[in-house]
């Protein structure tokens, strides 16, 4: 059901791997967004590892980290969207290990021509 | 030349009016408004009436080949709700109904999602990327006629072959820079980063950039360019059922548009000289037809409109040139062709009040009776201190 913000939860299963994590969101049509991303350890330390920025999705974002090592790791994902068509929009959060879909969050807006909306993604890899 | 420039003088004077509060659209003025005075069946005198340069380019083929203007529009974006749309439009006993509506982009519809950098591509793959993604698909159903079953069908086609990052508000450059001076007003804090924190709401201050620019947009989409092709085969069922759709023929037509701010001086911004040309080429084909003062009298004509308009002005003096060719063939008259051109102009004389004087002339069959010039003047008052003549 579309909402004003996208504000999801999820847990990710990451696979048995030495390959870095990584994060990729994919839109459905081509809105202008504002995002980062930062990976939480397990004793609540936040590391900034994708800046704030305006990224052309879908961006593949390397977390550097190794699936083996995040696990006990949150991923959060925040921006904004700034919407220049009315109309349904779905964002999805994938999490990729080894060039495969370890798991996603996805979320819809139904956005509105000329309003902004805020969006989060929050994983907990395991 | 020099005759005509008298005859339009001439009329001018003649015939000049004065009408309060005329702030009715005088769009597409001579081409639709001042017809000569001619039969009302004259088949080129309804082609060229039918032209409508305000016609957006964004026009959905469906309705427009079916003359409607829906009120509730379907836009489904899965496949599910494409499918309800479909189900809905027959009934149990393949009965078609009417009032259906509804227009969908395909591609996006099985979920191909663009990539925003490929998208944006000055080059071919983002050109194709956005065919991909602008084309789209419509369908409607109307009555044929309100005192029987028939019920007609048109199914639309619409690719936008071009289309200029200013005018699309994917690439808009003044957009991205608005884009850019909001986000640097939202912050994203550390606290985000706690799911027991609820989601902030946008500062008013960022959003207001975002959406002022936005109205901007709006405001200012006559400008850049963008050309779009259509076809929308037609059918009719006279019993209303599905069973029983027969074609109808077809309509075909691309259109395009051009404009800009300021074409002479682009660095002042000062007193702007604004130019937009607009111009459609359309074919009809298996047109039924009938003479309102005979109606035993039908034809099934085929049609090929051409026509262009171009404007050009300034905050006080404004002119606009129209030009159109028709070509009818097997219609009420048999075969002809004519063509139409118009000219206009008009100037401020102080605030809501513009001086506005128009002629033009109409030639080939349509015309054969008088070829008159017909020449129409008049001063404007209203509430708006607009232009009528003006892009914007």
């Amino acid at each position: 059901m579309p909402n004003d913000n996208i504000d999801k939860q999820c847990q990710v299963n990451l696979p048995s791997s030495d390959n870095n994590v990584f994060v990729q969101l994919v839109e459905s049509r081509p809105e202008r967004v504002e995002y980062r991303i930062d990976l939480v350890d397990p004793q609540q330390n936040i590391n900034h590892v994708v800046p704030k920025d305006k990224y052309q999705i879908p961006v593949l974002h390397d977390l550097k980290r190794s699936a083996n090592a995040s696990r006990g790791y949150k991923m959060v994902c925040a921006g904004f969207v700034s919407f220049s068509v009315s109309g349904s929009w779905d964002l999805e959060c994938r999490v990729m290990v080894d060039n495969n879909v370890a798991g996603k969050c996805s979320g819809t807006l139904n956005g509105t021509q000329g309003t902004t909306n805020m969006f989060r993604f929050f994983c907990e890899f395991v | 030349m020099k005759v005509r420039i008298l005859i339009v003088s001439g009329s001018i004077v003649w015939s000049a009016t004065i009408s309060f509060g005329q702030t009715a659209a005088w769009n597409s003025l001579a081409l639709t408004s001042a017809t000569p005075t001619n039969g009302p069946t004259d088949p080129l005198t309804q082609q060229f009436d039918s032209i409508n340069f305000d016609r957006a380019p964004g026009a959905v083929p469906a309705f427009d080949a079916l003359g409607l203007s829906p009120e509730s529009v379907s836009s489904p974006s899965t496949p599910r709700e494409l499918a309800s749309d479909l189900i809905n439009g027959v009934d149990q006993n393949g009965v078609l109904q009417h009032g259906l509506a509804f227009e969908t982009a395909p591609f996006r519809l099985i979920g191909i999602r663009p990539s925003v950098s490929t998208y944006r591509a000055d080059n071919l793959s983002g050109m194709i990327c956005r065919w991909i993604y602008n084309f789209s698909v419509s369908a409607a159903t109307s009555k044929a006629t309100d005192k029987s079953d028939a019920v007609q069908l048109a199914l639309g086609f619409k690719e936008v072959l071009y289309e200029s990052a200013y005018h699309d508000p994917y690439r808009n450059p003044d957009l991205d820079n608005a884009f850019e001076q909001e986000a640097a007003k939202i912050d994203l804090p550390d606290d985000l980063d706690n799911p027991n924190k609820p989601l902030p709401s946008v500062p008013d201050s960022a959003a207001k950039i975002w959406s002022d620019a936005v109205a901007d947009f709006n405001k200012n989409k006559w400008q850049g360019t963008i050309w779009t092709a259509a076809i929308a085969p037609t059918w009719n069922s006279p019993s209303g059922k599905l069973a029983d759709l027969g074609n109808t023929g077809f309509t075909a037509w691309t259109t395009c548009g051009f404009g800009t701010r300021n074409l002479f001086k682009p660095d002042v911004n000062s007193d702007p000289v604004n130019v937009q040309l607009i111009a459609e080429a359309r074919y009809r084909e298996g047109e039924q037809v009938t003479d309102p003062n005979d109606k035993t009298h039908v034809a099934i004509q085929n049609s090929f409109l051409t026509a262009a308009r171009l404007r050009m002005g300034t905050t006080t003096f404004n002119g606009f040139a129209e030009g159109g060719y028709v070509h009818v063939w097997h219609g009420l008259n048999g075969d002809g062709d004519g063509w139409r051109g118009a000219l206009g102009v008009e100037k401020k004389i102080t605030t809501n009040i513009w001086l506005v004087l128009s002629a033009g002339e109409q030639f080939g069959e349509a015309g054969a009776k008088t070829n008159n010039l017909f020449a129409v003047s008049s001063l404007r008052f209203g509430t708006a201190d607009n232009a009528q003549f003006a892009p914007q």
